[in-house]
């Protein structure tokens, strides 16, 4: 079965806290991501990205949707890890997919609810 | 320059007389700096062959499926008679924490991991052997890695910009995707009510025919709705998401390409051996032919040098048994059009009955590029020793031009 390639999680924030993200792109490949969230656009890469403090963050959405393209010859496959950080608990995740050919890309998609 | 040409021309006549006593050697396989490589494969290498099927699993499962195979297409023996598997076990699972930057510019520790390769090959014993000691198997193993890999050239961070560019291009083309209206028109009005009460009809299987007629009014509405802003807007962004795709995938295949490219200090090491199973009596086996090789190079912007050991062991046939360590280095340095290469190569035999006494050989070759297509080449030196490298004890000099035959691509520009 395919690994999937989408995730939409919720995330308990703490008030007045900066709420950051990050995503790192493993197995050697290369990867840009968009984020939006509150009235921000980000594209390229996300290293602690401040989002928004937890107050500000509550109630809303953020979404994040990430290329991924395969640069490394010795293996086909991609993945995103995504971990937001600021609330009581950080959250980490992975999404993995294999593409089919060399020099092929793989799109991830993400929303986070805050709570 | 012309100076250089009358001295490149001056050192080519002095060694004409030379030449033709070089042409005359004997036609043994010469030995040459590119014979002591550290080999990609060093089990095909060691077996003397070159397998255009290989295995080269990429998960655990497709591993575990490969060895079971070869074990079952055994023609009957518990050992593969004709089987090439190459792998490379860090790449057999995920590596999520892998970062492009820790891959394309690793520690020693992280470049041995990622470069560590695993090749296992299955042969029937050669003519030769079947006749020494009967029907038998070779089976060669062997190992490599980089544990020093350099860096890739200065052009990989252009290509990534390009790259961060096109997907960034991808990126945008999807968020415009995706706030375009999906287009649409009304079906007109006496079409509606004929498809509402056709959707009433009895039939066999409802489900079906409701599908159906779903079908016809979603091509219906893409008909009517083609000339919309909004459809054309969505065809030229599809378009563009296209393109993007292939953009994103030629500059990959460019860096790719780039990061085989290493420039600064590699060290490549590698090592196998062969090992004999006679048919009749799987449990007699033994080692027959054994290597170790090990390279290092520096690449700069003008300089290049290597420096390369080879061990091989070979007692496929114990009265022939031989020891030889081979070693060899090459530096060159770029002025401008001129290059100037020296080349040394030794031959060191250890077998227990000597065939040979050391053996060198020291080349110098000077390259002046007159034009693009046009190369004016003097090689001079001496070989030292006797037949084992393929060599005549002689002194070598040579003067070529080298012509380009091949027309340079033009680029032509459009006029306005």
């Amino acid at each position: 079965m395919a690994n999937p390639t989408s995730l939409n999680t919720s995330y308990v924030v703490t008030p007045g806290n900066d709420i950051t993200v990050s995503v790192l792109f493993g197995d050697g490949q290369f990867g840009t991501s968009i984020l939006r969230v509150l009235k921000k656009i980000k594209i390229g890469d996300l290293d602690e990205f401040v989002m928004g403090t937890g107050t500000a963050l509550r109630g809303k959405t953020a979404t994040i949707k990430s290329i991924v393209t395969d640069v490394n010859d010795k293996t086909n496959n991609v993945s995103a890890a995504y971990t937001i950080d600021g609330g009581p608990q950080p959250l980490e995740f992975v999404l993995e997919s294999v593409v089919e050919n060399q020099g092929d890309s793989e799109r991830f998609g993400v929303e986070i609810s805050f709570v | 320059m012309k100076l250089l040409l009358l001295t490149l021309l001056a050192l080519g006549a002095a060694a004409a007389p030379c030449s033709a006593q070089t042409a005359e050697a004997p036609a043994a396989p010469t030995v040459t700096l590119a014979d002591l490589r550290t080999p990609t494969s060093p089990a095909f290498t060691l077996l003397g062959i070159a397998p255009t099927d290989i295995e080269r699993p990429t998960t655990p499962r497709a591993f575990a499926v490969s060895l079971l195979s070869a074990l079952r297409d055994g023609d009957g023996s518990l050992l593969p008679r004709d089987f090439a598997l190459e792998v490379a076990p860090y790449w057999l699972v995920q590596r999520p924490k892998l970062s492009f930057k820790e891959y394309s510019d690793p520690t020693s520790l992280q470049s041995l991991k990622q470069t560590f390769s695993l090749s296992v090959a299955a042969t029937k014993g050669s003519k030769e052997e079947i006749a020494l000691v009967g029907d038998a198997t070779n089976i060669g193993i062997g190992v490599r890695a980089s544990p020093v890999a350099g860096h890739p050239p200065a052009k990989r961070v252009e290509l990534t910009k390009g790259l961060r560019l096109a997907q960034t291009r991808a990126l945008v083309i999807g968020e415009l995707l995706d706030a375009s209206a999906n287009p649409t028109a009304p079906v007109p009005a006496a079409i509606r009510t004929e498809l509402d009460d056709l959707a009433r009809a009895e039939v066999d299987d409802p489900v079906a025919y409701k599908k159906m007629l779903k079908e016809i009014e979603t091509i219906l509405v893409a008909a009517l709705a083609a000339d919309s802003p909004d459809a054309k807007a969505r065809v030229a962004l599809q378009k563009m998401a296209v393109d993007a795709n292939a953009r994103m995938s030629k500059v990959a295949l460019e860096i790719q390409a780039a990061n085989q490219q290493r420039v600064g200090w590699v060290v490549d090491v590698a090592g196998g051996f062969v090992v004999r199973s006679l048919t009749v009596d799987t449990s007699n086996t033994e080692v027959t032919r054994g290597g170790l090789w090990a390279s290092t190079g520096y690449s700069g912007t003008n300089t290049h040098g290597m420096f390369l050991v080879r061990l091989l062991k070979n007692r496929a046939d114990p009265t022939q048994a031989e020891t030889t360590i081979d070693a060899g280095g090459k530096i060159s340095h770029r002025i401008d059009q001129l290059t100037l290469s020296g080349e040394l190569l030794w031959r060191f035999d250890q077998s227990e009955v000597k065939r040979s006494s050391t053996t060198e050989r020291a080349v110098v070759n000077i390259e002046y590029r007159v034009t693009e297509d046009v190369a004016i080449t003097s090689t001079f030196g001496r070989d030292y020793g006797n037949t084992t490298l393929g060599l005549d004890g002689t002194t070598i000099a040579i003067l070529g031009v080298n012509i380009g035959l091949g027309k340079l691509p033009k680029l032509l520009l459009p006029t306005k």
